[in-house]
């Protein structure tokens, strides 16, 4: 599922950061029509030192995009009630057109049947009041304001002008950024998520399934049906999803940070479309599907790596940009592979300590009767017995493997010593039963699949095994086969419940774990 | 038992000694029956009445053969014995004392002791007194009749005593205090002997479907019915003619498998009907019928469980294929080499299992054995690991009169057994016996599926 995996990505990178930072990554960056310039924004300085007589002053400033976590901008897709502490005057030279419907609505907000200067003074004192009386001289002044930005505008010679409006506030100390002031980051954090502990009756978070500090989710176009609590329906006039994906907040802000950093390192140009005379630009994302967090984390960075090296604009083909940010991957893996001498004697100290190990572990298991490998492999080959040997050797070198089995398999050192000391232990136990063509892993028929893994995996580790547990796992399964196979009065419907094929398996490993001493 | 006419002709020479010797069974019989005090029939008065019209019944039957060379009587008697009740005791009692008048008339010897007795004793009961069932006054009567005959026994040869084989193999088998066990092994090799006599001599086999009964019910009510159906065959067998005019010469006043039935008796007087557990009563019957049907005594070593005295598999062909034996099986098992008893016990339990399901969808055309058997493998304790045991051999008993119903040839008085893994069944007693608790259910429960698998696997490893 695609959400979860974004929600895991951000879980990789989670780094203990507070929301708000996280929130400021979300707003989206302003971009110029001329890209030889620097983009434009507007600023209105309140002086607030006498609050009986405040004062605005608008300016017209350049955008610097490391200075975004000052301006506080506004999350371009958040929650349903988006108030902005920016405006966006999309003006065409009249006064009308700049709106300040956006900041009015703050004040009308309510958190916990508070309304929201109320919170705000619990914790920040006389501040909060300061914003109250700051706002409403905003509403007093509406029309004189916008006459004053329309004029400053038509003097610097603009004609259009869609970039955002940003609050500058003088105090005696100097002028403040609103990000710059922590109860402004505070409010910012309020308007975006809300209130937190919103119930819904039986609804539960679409991730980790909690049923506390419930909210609307993620405004993210995406449709699902597996996820619990969607809600599959469409809308009319918005393309609002946030009531769709239930959330509880740690999940949300995982999500959220997922979903940065894969809007800004892990997405890529694909081709163009032409619609009239615009040419519209259409990308693609790339999402590992691992589920280990380390792991995750590794390859993100890589691809992000690779990333950098991949022109946009060059390529118009899907498969042509793949295949070169496949080899700008491969290319930096081949870097990293090159280690630094004292990496490499870690390695190799490892290594030893491990065969030592497992040299003692076969020596408590059989020392006598050594034979080529082969040969055996042969031999049992022409009596047309294809042993589980062979299917050990297509684990291994099989490139089809399950990434679950490959990392199982990549942590168990196996060396020929060990494969020869095995094929002893399968001769004797093929002696003792008549097992055709039968492979370790249609163990899988007998029990789940991840208690398949733990036994498999410890055969080939060697690791001691709990024999009563092995017991208790076969023994459910094979008791309602039997029963269903006994119970069956046609011939075909005991060829579907036919118990015989697991069962000589269940003998199989048993023979196995008790000449080898697996047993604990 | 031995009462020729020959050994006794010192008898007809002195009336006076005839006298004594008369006394002398009857105090013998009265020695006997004082062992059996302190148990449950001998405390009520008509339970009391039926022992001595019994003993005098024989009494009588004794003198009729010695004197009138004849055997009337007890063709009399047979119908009045299925249901006994005042009236009917009555009846038995005045027939019973008209001969031993007419005896004592036309040979000029007195009657016999018991017959005052057993004459105060029904004077002395009233009608509210007779409150014992049906069942009970008929078993009483019939130990009275064979409590009499081993009187007579012991006082011609006091030197030899007879003693049931059978009786050894409790020993072994851990069933030592084990009453309800013990009753159920001796009604089976009672009720066999019978049925054997039956079809001999009556030429009937009417005892065989009366077993149904019982098979469906084993509780110690049917088996009291069952019994009483049992002892009035016994009677029948001896009122025909082969029977007792087989040789003249001889005596026969005992009833076929009398010690046996006194034995059974000796605990059935112990016991209280509450006490006995089913279904170890049933699992004593089916041992009873393996070891009658199956192993002679002296053959066989007790000491040693059962699988072990099994020689080596042998090679027979059928169809060009190698048939699967017992023996086959039982060195499998070996092979297996499991580590518990227990595993051991289902395995074995697995094969009987296989074997038998397969039979009776075969021959009887039914599936009563599947059907239990679902039930039962959900929880696979000690207690339903007995309880599939019984199903498997309540299904073996019916095959087993399957084939006697449809190969028996009453002119040439030939039949056919069904046996099968005869070792393997009393092989599980012994076991039986021997564990004390499961503790790892999952461990018997793949052990049984090995062994219901191990047919098909014997055969395809014979047969490759």
């Amino acid at each position: 599922m695609l959400i979860n995996q974004i929600h895991r990505i951000g879980q990789a990178f989670y780094e203990g950061e507070q929301p708000v930072e996280i929130m400021i990554q979300m707003q989206n960056p302003v971009r110029s029509e001329d890209e030889t310039q620097p983009p434009k924004i507007i600023v209105v300085v309140a002086n607030i030192t006498n609050l009986n007589d405040i004062q605005f002053k608008p300016d017209i400033i350049d955008y610097n995009p490391k200075k975004l976590n000052k301006y506080l901008l506004g999350l371009t897709s958040g929650s349903g009630k988006n108030y902005s502490l920016t405006l966006s005057p999309s003006w065409n030279g009249k006064a009308k057109d700049i709106n300040f419907r956006k900041i009015k609505l703050i004040s009308k907000t309510k958190l916990y049947k508070k309304t929201i200067f109320e919170v705000l003074r619990e914790d920040y004192g006389d501040s909060a009041t300061q914003l109250k009386i700051l706002l409403e001289k905003v509403k007093q002044d509406e029309n004189t304001l916008k006459k004053q930005i329309s004029s400053l505008l038509k003097s610097e010679g603009h004609k259009n002008f869609n970039n955002p409006l940003i609050f500058k506030i003088r105090d005696k100390d100097g002028e403040k950024f609103l990000g710059e002031i922590p109860m402004m980051r505070r409010l910012y954090e309020y308007l975006f998520l809300g209130e937190m502990d919103k119930k819904y009756n039986g609804a539960k978070c679409n991730i980790c399934g909690k049923t506390k500090s419930l909210r609307e989710g993620f405004n993210l176009g995406l449709f699902t049906l597996d996820q619990t609590s969607f809600e599959s329906a469409f809308f009319d006039r918005t393309t609002d999803f946030s009531c769709q994906y239930l959330m509880c907040t740690d999940c949300y802000l995982y999500t959220l940070l997922g979903f940065i950093i894969i809007k800004n390192n892990l997405q890529f140009f694909a081709y163009q479309i032409k619609q009239g005379q615009e040419s519209i630009p259409i990308y693609h994302y790339i999402i590992p599907t691992v589920r280990d967090l380390k792991i995750l984390k590794e390859q993100v960075e890589i691809l992000n790596r690779a990333k950098k090296e991949y022109d946009d604009k060059e390529k118009k083909n899907i498969t042509e940009n793949i295949l070169s940010l496949k080899e700008n991957i491969e290319s930096i893996k081949t870097k990293d592979k090159v280690r630094t001498p004292k990496q490499l004697e870690r390695i190799k100290q490892d290594l030893e300590k491990r065969k030592k190990r497992q040299k003692n572990l076969l020596a408590s298991i059989s020392t006598s009767n050594k034979f080529n490998i082969e040969d055996l492999v042969i031999n049992l080959y022409k009596q047309n017995k294809l042993i589980p040997i062979i299917d050990i050797y297509f684990k291994i070198t099989n490139q089809k493997l399950n990434p679950k089995t490959k990392q199982i398999v990549s942590q168990i050192n196996i060396t020929s010593e060990n494969i020869e000391l095995l094929a002893v232990i399968f001769k004797e136990a093929i002696k003792k039963l008549e097992i055709k063509r039968i492979r370790l892993s249609s163990l899988k028929d007998l029990l789940p699949t991840r208690k398949f893994l733990h036994y498999y995996s410890s055969l080939l580790s060697l690791k001691p095994i709990e024999r009563e547990r092995y017991q208790q796992d076969c023994a459910n399964i094979l008791k309602s086969l039997f029963i269903k196979y006994i119970n069956a009065k046609n011939i075909q419907t005991k060829k579907e419940y036919s118990y015989r094929k697991s069962l000589s398996i269940y003998e199989l490993y048993n023979i196995l774990f008790y000449e080898a001493n697996l047993w604990r | 038992m031995l009462t020729d006419l020959s050994k006794n002709s010192k008898i007809e020479e002195n009336k006076e000694e005839v006298e004594n010797i008369y006394k002398e069974f009857k105090n013998q019989f009265e020695l006997i029956l004082k062992k059996f005090k302190d148990g449950k029939y001998l405390q009520e008065n008509d339970t009391n009445f039926m022992f001595y019209l019994g003993a005098l019944l024989n009494d009588t039957i004794f003198r009729q053969q010695k004197y009138f060379r004849t055997s009337g009587l007890l063709k009399q008697i047979v119908p009045f014995y299925k249901y006994i009740s005042i009236e009917k005791a009555e009846m038995i009692l005045n027939i019973c004392l008209r001969l031993q008048r007419s005896i004592s008339r036309t040979k000029m010897i007195k009657t016999s002791p018991l017959k005052k007795v057993a004459e105060t004793l029904f004077n002395n009961i009233s009608e509210k007194e007779f409150i014992s069932s049906d069942e009970d006054l008929a078993l009483c009567l019939i130990t009275g009749y064979n409590l009499y005959s081993k009187a007579i026994f012991d006082v011609f040869s006091k030197e030899k005593s007879y003693e049931l084989q059978y009786i050894k193999l409790w020993e072994f088998s851990n069933y030592k205090d084990n009453n309800s066990f013990k009753i159920g092994f001796l009604i089976a090799i009672y009720f066999f002997k019978i049925e054997e006599m039956q079809r001999k001599f009556l030429k009937t086999m009417s005892l065989l479907k009366k077993i149904n009964r019982f098979l469906r019910k084993p509780k110690m009510k049917e088996a009291k019915k069952f019994l009483k159906e049992i002892n009035s065959i016994a009677l029948k067998v001896h009122s025909t003619m082969k029977y007792t005019s087989n040789k003249k010469s001889k005596i026969r006043n005992y009833l076929p498998g009398d010690f046996i039935q006194l034995r059974l008796f000796e605990y059935l007087n112990m016991e209280l009907d509450s006490d006995i557990n089913s279904l170890e009563l049933f699992l004593g019957f089916i041992t009873g019928f393996i070891w009658r049907y199956n192993f002679r005594l002296h053959k066989i070593k007790l000491d040693i469980d059962p699988i072990k005295q099994v020689n080596e598999p042998e090679r027979i062909l059928k169809n060009d294929q190698i048939v699967v034996t017992e023996e086959h099986f039982i060195k499998s098992l070996i092979e297996k080499n499991f580590q518990n008893q227990n595993a051991e016990t289902s395995y074995l339990l697995g094969i009987l299992f296989q074997a038998i399901s397969q039979d009776e969808e075969k021959i009887l055309k039914t599936r009563s054995l599947l059907k239990q058997f679902s039930f039962l493998f959900r929880t696979f304790e000690l207690k339903n690991i007995k309880k599939t045991y019984l199903e498997i051999f309540r299904v073996y008993i019916k095959l087993w009169m399957n084939k006697v119903k449809t190969t028996y040839n009453p002119k040439e008085q030939t039949v056919k057994y069904f046996r099968k893994f005869p070792y393997i069944g009393a092989q599980l007693v012994f076991n039986f016996g021997k564990i004390i608790d499961f503790v790892n259910e999952n461990n018997i429960t793949l052990a049984f599926i090995q062994g219901y698998d191990s047919f098909r696997r014997l055969y395809n490893k014979l047969n490759a």
